[in-house]
């Protein structure tokens, strides 16, 4: 459905002259700065697939988009999206995507929610009983009708998101790209918003690239991800085998019966069950609680728990699976993949 | 149910040229008049300056001719008609919106949005500007007898001067739309059109003839104004309205209109694709 290919956007801004009248000098110099935004980007996205487009403030996320919806024309390289180009066929790629992005709104701010949506719906030439059917649907599903009928300027961040993915699903399009839909809102509000994407998807197998910093919409929504920082591609892949290739770790944590402390906890016999002691991080509270770490993939939980049990008088136990989020914060911590 | 299936798998037909989507140009238009009225008391403002400013030109070419009556080779009557039917028509020029909504538009990067439409961005921008023309159309309707208490109005020259009339004025608003979008489309480089476009009005209002009629401008000015397209604005219809342009002088005058929205069809066309070509979003 997309393909990306050597994706390159590099911006040239006038340099900045300092001192002295600089800003005088940065208006009549020619010396441009040239900043590299996304740097020979490849991935393709297979219909109905839902993509998380993950990485740090100004990997280039942003940017990449705007070129898939054609607003952005590439410095070099090719995007393909449904067999159109889009920034050379920008009006026919616009009938194919629905955009959200969530810092700005494509509804009317001054005109009452629905006109804006009437509006959509004469731009894509939807004929009026589909269009009322629809529109009855999504605010059925949106929980839209409380709202509808007032100025966008006047609704909340979370009311006005609703309205816009509305607006970009309103007339069905195949590809719905979203660049941090639900940045800022409230978890009622995010837990609607993913509803209705993961409802359109199933139901019409729409294809969706999703751009967020809440790696819970990625783990709500999406069954692959691609990471990017520096205009680059570091990893892409299903989120599972993210975390097992990246956080391989369980970690067991328990607490044995009262009396005992974790020094009576030998590394040896732990090491032959194949874990190791978590050392306490510096500064944590101690809590009494041992943590073991281990490879779920090398050895079973059944049997460390067994093992352990037989040893030691263990009071309570939990396993805390890998988090997405320390995955992605180790990466974007190291500005690389770790080893 | 099988087209539905169909347009899963297949890329959409390209949408039809923006002359043949008559249906969405329309509902633009009609969205901008009722932002239009969603702001009820700017509107009204604005129209109170304009008439003002009517007011305060008839005063002071009354007291002018008072005390010489040949200062201008026009009779004071028809010089009121004049500055009253000039200002009215600068004033519902969509300038201010079309300057505004593209900067507005830029700075927070919501173009993107109206880049993503099936429907081109020029004709949007076009059916907006219709629709604030058709906005400020009914306002000065409604402020008519206002309007005739601060200036004076008179029926056009006689019918052959309403007929070029009209014609005068669809090319007069074309100029200056596409002058207001020229104006507005620096902020594609810029960022930032107030400057410019203060400038812009206050050079056109001078040289269109909004304040004084340009048939006395003296010598090397009136050169100038010629070879510019701001009389083309507000002087060409204004002067065939009340006949002091007509017969083959007023339909030369059309003709060089003519020429002019042919001339900025070009260049706004240029220019457009260059903007279009360096769109570089803010922020992301």
């Amino acid at each position: 459905m997309i393909r990306v290919e050597e994706l390159t956007k590099e911006f040239t801004r006038p340099k900045r002259q300092a001192g002295r009248f600089g800003g005088l000098r940065t208006l009549v110099t020619r010396e441009v700065e040239r900043t590299t935004a996304v740097g020979g980007v490849s991935f393709r996205v297979r219909p109905a697939e839902v993509v998380g487009y993950l990485g740090p403030n100004g990997a280039g996320k942003s940017t990449t988009i705007k070129m898939m919806t054609g607003i952005l024309v590439p410095t070099s390289g090719t995007v393909e999206v449904g067999g159109v180009v889009p920034w050379k066929e920008r009006q026919r790629n616009a009938l194919q995507i629905g955009v959200v992005f969530g810092q700005r709104t494509q509804l009317w701010w001054d005109l009452p929610l629905r006109d804006s949506l009437d509006l959509i719906a004469t731009l894509y030439r939807m004929p009026a009983p589909v269009y009322r059917v629809r529109l009855e649907r999504f605010v059925d599903m949106l929980d839209m009708s409380e709202f509808l009928g007032r100025p966008v300027r006047q609704l909340s961040l979370g009311q006005r998101m609703r309205g816009d993915l509305a607006a970009a699903m309103l007339y069905q399009p195949r590809i719905l790209y979203l660049d941090e839909p639900t940045i800022g809102l409230d978890v009622v509000a995010k837990a609607t918003m993913r509803e209705f994407i993961a409802e359109v998807n199933r139901e019409h197998g729409t294809t969706v690239v999703l751009t967020t910093h809440d790696l819970s919409d990625v783990e709500r929504l999406c069954s692959r991800v691609i990471l990017i920082d520096h205009g680059r591609v570091l990893y892409d892949g299903t989120v599972a085998e993210l975390k097992s290739r990246y956080a391989p770790y369980r970690t067991l944590v328990l607490r044995l019966a009262d009396g005992s402390d974790r020094l009576q906890l030998d590394p040896a016999d732990v090491a032959a069950l194949g874990a190791e002691v978590v050392p306490a991080a510096v500064g944590a509270d101690d809590d009494g609680a041992v943590r073991l770490r281990f490879e779920g993939e090398r050895t079973a939980a059944s049997d460390l728990i067994a093992g352990l049990a037989a040893r030691y008088p263990i009071a309570d136990l939990s396993i805390v699976e890998p988090e997405l989020e320390g995955v992605v914060h180790q990466i974007y911590s190291h500005r690389g993949l770790p080893l | 149910m099988t087209a539905e299936v169909l347009s899963r798998t297949r890329a959409p037909v390209a949408p039809p040229p923006w002359w043949r989507q008559w249906g969405s140009l329309a509902h633009v238009a009609r969205s901008r008049v009722a932002m239009m009225f969603a702001y009820r008391n700017t509107m009204l403002l604005f129209l109170g300056v304009s008439v003002i400013q009517i007011f305060m030109l008839t005063r002071v070419w009354s007291a002018l001719y008072g005390t010489r009556p040949d200062v201008l080779a026009m009779p004071l009557h028809e010089l009121l008609v004049y500055l009253t039917v000039a200002n009215l028509i600068a004033w519902s020029f969509p300038t201010h919106m079309t300057t505004m909504y593209l900067r507005e538009r830029i700075r927070e990067g919501a173009v993107v949005f109206d880049l993503a439409r099936p429907l081109g961005f020029v004709p949007q921008m076009a059916a907006q500007m219709a629709g604030t023309l058709g906005g400020a159309l009914v306002i000065i309707a409604m402020a008519l007898p206002l309007i005739l208490v601060a200036g004076s109005l008179s029926l056009p020259a006689g019918p052959a001067a309403a007929g070029l009339f009209v014609v005068s004025l669809l090319c007069a608003y074309a100029i200056a739309g596409m002058l207001a979008l020229l104006v507005g489309m620096i902020a594609f480089w810029t960022l930032e059109t107030d400057g410019f476009t203060m400038l812009y009005v206050l050079v056109s209002s001078f040289l269109s003839g909004a304040l004084v009629p340009v048939s006395v401008f003296p010598g090397a000015l009136r050169t100038l104004v010629q070879v510019l397209p701001f009389q083309a604005t507000t002087y060409v219809p204004t002067s065939i309205y009340i006949g002091s342009l007509r017969g083959a002088d007023a339909l030369g005058a059309i003709g060089v209109q003519l020429v002019w929205v042919v001339v900025l069809g070009l260049v706004t066309a240029l220019v457009w694709s260059r903007a279009v070509r360096r769109v570089v979003v803010q922020g992301g």
